[in-house]
């Protein structure tokens, strides 16, 4: 069975998505951030959802992550949502573009003032650059190595051998380790919708990786939890990585539901591609699914997820007991997580009980 | 690692079940979108390693905790 597994497991971390506000507008950007939005967690709405997070399963939450939208445009709120959740013994981690860091002094001063934000990750690429100078990425990452806070660079791009983007590469290899680098994908949706020319690479076959990014669900200013970050949360709230809505239903009922979530913990165990595959074994035949973004498994639950059609195969095939005896089998097997054959077992037993 | 909870238990994987996972490695994904910072699995288990030891009575009977401010940080 898997050993050592080195990834977060399931549900420890919890993505909050504070804002769509951004001082910046970038054409690549997946949810649309910008100046102009004004969707965003209310403190009081914020401060709640932590405190029902930290109750969930007696604290199996760990850590929570502030994205946007750009977190610090309100630093104040920042300050005081890391500051309660550290209080409540979250590690608290953010996502930012590093605007504020227009200085190396002024970098410091402002992540000195969150002594609560336990690791922070900042965003460039071609895009950030025209509106965010490279200079502040450099003095946001000096502040964060001279406070020994934990961080990492995250790049967007459509084509890794984009010369621009290998520049760009090479020069914050300069400053940061490598395992401090993390490199993402441009899609074309949110305002990318509108981006021409994106240079991807396809492939007939899909991406053969699976998704740890799934472990990490996303609540969202109107309460939507997604179960990732990725291209899913620009579609319909009909697919199987939709968990539900915080305004309508306690955190602790999603996340439950979540944990018996056939087709997402497949993604997980072994990724989207085994939805096509083990598909076939169940007499299912996904549609558009021709053609996929080379070595990305996102683009694979996307091609899946968007196709109206498909969500009713999946829903069938989701209820499917067989179908489901091997997800949970295949989570313990690769993921050493055994509540879903425990629980699958379980059911199995009280149906039999009831029979009998 | 369970994550409902962390009992062991034996399981015995279907023959036919096993032999396709051993077929099909896992492989990680290598790119996945930006905007979330998770936190990192080694920084949970040095918080882990730090909460049991502070839970554990011996050390508790035998031993005080001194903390001292990390570099830079001012009070």
């Amino acid at each position: 069975m898997g050993k050592n597994i080195a990834e977060l497991p399931f549900l420890k971390n919890l993505g909050l998505m504070l804002t769509y506000r951004c001082p910046v507008a970038c054409p690549h950007c997946i949810v649309e951030a910008g100046p102009a939005r004004t969707e965003e967690f209310a403190l009081d709405q914020a401060l709640s959802l932590i405190a029902k997070a930290e109750k969930y399963r007696n604290h199996h939450i760990r850590g929570l992550a502030f994205t946007g939208g750009e977190p610090f445009l309100d630093r104040s709120k920042l300050e005081i949502l890391a500051n309660y959740g550290r209080e409540h013994g979250f590690i608290i981690s953010v996502v930012s573009n590093a605007f504020w860091a227009s200085t190396k002094e002024k970098a410091f001063e402002i992540l000195t003032s969150l002594p609560a934000v336990g690791a922070i990750s900042f965003s460039t690429d071609r895009h950030h650059l025209k509106s965010i100078p490279f200079g502040h990425i450099k003095n946001a990452v000096w502040a964060a190595q001279e406070l020994d806070l934990p961080f990492n660079v995250a790049l967007c791009t459509d084509n890794e051998e984009d010369s621009e983007f290998t520049d760009l590469l090479a020069e914050v290899a300069n400053f940061v380790p490598k395992d401090g680098i993390r490199v993402a994908f441009v899609f074309p949706l949110g305002r990318g919708r509108a981006m021409r020319g994106l240079r991807h690479k396809i492939s007939p076959k899909p991406s053969k990786a699976a998704c740890s990014m799934a472990s990490s669900p996303v609540v969202f200013p109107d309460g939507s939890v997604i179960a990732c970050i990725g291209p899913v949360l620009t579609l319909p709230k009909n697919h199987p990585l939709y968990l539900g809505n915080i305004f309508q239903e306690d955190l602790a009922v999603i996340l439950d539901r979540a944990e018996e979530n056939p087709v997402l913990h497949a993604i997980r165990a072994i990724g989207p591609w085994s939805l096509l595959e083990w598909g076939k074994d169940f007499d299912f035949s996904f549609n558009n699914t021709d053609n996929f973004i080379e070595n990305c498994a996102c683009d694979v639950c996307f091609k899946i997820f968007s196709h109206l059609p498909n969500l009713d195969k999946l829903k069938d095939l989701a209820i499917k007991p067989e179908f489901q005896e091997r997800v949970a089998y295949a989570r313990a097997y690769y993921l050493n997580e055994t509540c879903m054959v425990k629980s699958l077992k379980m059911n199995r037993e009280s149906s039999f009980m009831a029979f009998l | 690692m369970n994550s409902m909870n962390q009992d062991e238990i034996r399981l015995k994987i279907p023959k036919l079940l096993l032999e396709e996972f051993q077929k099909n490695p896992r492989v990680i994904v290598k790119i996945h979108p930006t905007g979330l910072l998770p936190i990192d699995i080694a920084i949970l288990k040095k918080a882990d390693a730090i909460e049991k030891m502070l839970n554990d009575p011996d050390f508790r009977e035998n031993f005080d905790l001194v903390a001292i401010p990390k570099k830079n940080i001012s009070f």
